[in-house]
């Protein structure tokens, strides 16, 4: 019974979670996006649980455009949507080369990043960023 | 025939389990150029001295206090070094005097020392994060020689292979391992799996572990031993985990202490 229930879960982790699903993920990002100010939004893979965010503290929370007072260390996740919030300095922008690298060294995958255009949800590709840079 | 069995025993080597968990809380740190140290008080009761399947002195218990001090430093996320040392309080055994009576033995102070170079091959997916893991272990003579010796002052190679996932709820870890000794120890087989539940708690979390181990050792000995396990993320430097396990099956290919439960309670800071 406990090997069947874990082949189950195994499956349905293959599938992903139906909490992480695309379209749930972009109605989530889009009502956090026009709820905060001064943060970056981002997507990362694999960041679901919340021991997760332990080493995007210590990695993200280290870079000089990241307001460390804010949530915590400057970071904030939600580990159904694996959205990631980025606290910025006031006038500061985000690099996002930079900040792609801190989350790959701590152990997970940042795919995309988020903004409001008109008050519509655009999506950015960190694969696309680091191929024109 | 006990008598000439206790006779025996004096001489048997005590079989003990060299820890799978690896520091710190077998998790952390997954960034490069982290690193931790855990701290584990370990105590451990068997109930009875054991012979194959049957109980050949009933009553006939071995307590055992141990610290284990432990330390993890990832130089790149994919490459970690672990240390562990333990170190014995107090081991207290009761063994057949062969006159039907009992005789006390005891035992303390430092262990044989593992050291371990786990290499880990990460997985992200669309909600699920994990690792495979490969690694090769050492074990170093440190302890002393004496009739009774928890850790038998022996050198030992071993090797280690892991699976383990998160999701938003639920934890998976499963590991095996082998180990070969350089004298008479015999090798030692470890299979174990832990289920865990994840959960949030004002600020903090935690997961709530089902875990399941079985000792295989080439004499015959072999354990199932499962129980609870509580894990808690204080905040991003202090951790801690509470562990049961109860032995809910003993075989013994020697004399030797069976039927017991084990405690530990760790603490780990990460950084």
């Amino acid at each position: 019974m406990v090997v069947t229930g874990l082949v189950l879960a195994s499956a349905k982790a293959a599938d992903g979670d139906p909490d992480a699903k695309q379209e749930v993920r972009d109605v989530a990002a889009l009502k956090r996006l026009k709820k905060r100010k001064g943060i970056s939004l981002l997507y990362v893979k694999g960041l679901v649980c919340p021991s997760c965010a332990i080493g995007i503290r210590v990695k993200v929370g280290k870079l000089l455009f990241v307001d460390s007072a804010r949530y915590k260390r400057g970071v904030d996740m939600d580990t159904k949507t694996q959205l990631l919030t980025v606290a910025l300095l006031p006038g500061v922008k985000a690099e996002t080369r930079s900040l792609s690298k801190a989350i790959t060294d701590a152990g997970y995958e940042a795919v995309e990043w988020y903004s409001l255009e008109r008050g519509k949800l655009k999506t950015h590709s960190f694969a696309v960023a680091k191929k024109s840079k | 025939m006990w008598g000439r069995l206790g006779a025996c025993g004096a001489f048997v080597l005590s079989a003990f389990s060299v820890p799978a968990d690896e520091p710190i809380m077998n998790m952390m740190p997954r960034w490069d150029k982290g690193w931790g140290l855990q701290l584990i008080d370990e105590y451990r009761h068997e109930g009875d001295l054991l012979l194959g399947n049957r109980t050949a002195y009933s009553g006939f218990t071995e307590d055992v206090h141990l610290l284990h001090f432990q330390g993890v430093y990832t130089w790149d996320r994919s490459v970690r070094l672990t240390y562990k040392l333990p170190y014995v309080l107090d081991a207290r055994r009761e063994m057949p005097d062969g006159l039907g009576g009992k005789r006390v033995e005891h035992d303390s102070g430092v262990g044989d020392a593992t050291l371990a170079l786990p290499l880990k091959k990460y997985l992200n997916l669309d909600g699920r994060s994990g690792s495979w893991t490969f690694k090769p272990m050492l074990l170093v003579p440190l302890a002393g020689d004496d009739n009774y010796e928890i850790y038998d002052n022996e050198w030992g190679v071993g090797i280690g292979l892991g699976y383990e996932f998160e999701m938003h709820r639920l934890a998976f870890v499963s590991s095996v391992s082998f180990w070969a000794y350089e004298n008479e120890k015999p090798s030692e087989s470890h299979l174990s799996l832990d289920l865990g539940y994840n959960f949030s708690a004002r600020g903090t979390n935690g997961t709530l572990f089902w875990e399941t181990d079985y000792h295989h050792e080439d004499d015959g000995s072999e354990t199932l031993l499962a129980g609870p396990a509580l894990y808690w993320n204080f905040n991003d430097t202090l951790h801690m985990r509470l562990e049961w396990k109860h032995d809910f099956h003993d075989r013994q290919g020697t004399l030797d202490h069976g039927n017991g439960d084990r405690y530990l309670l760790s603490l780990g800071i990460v950084f």
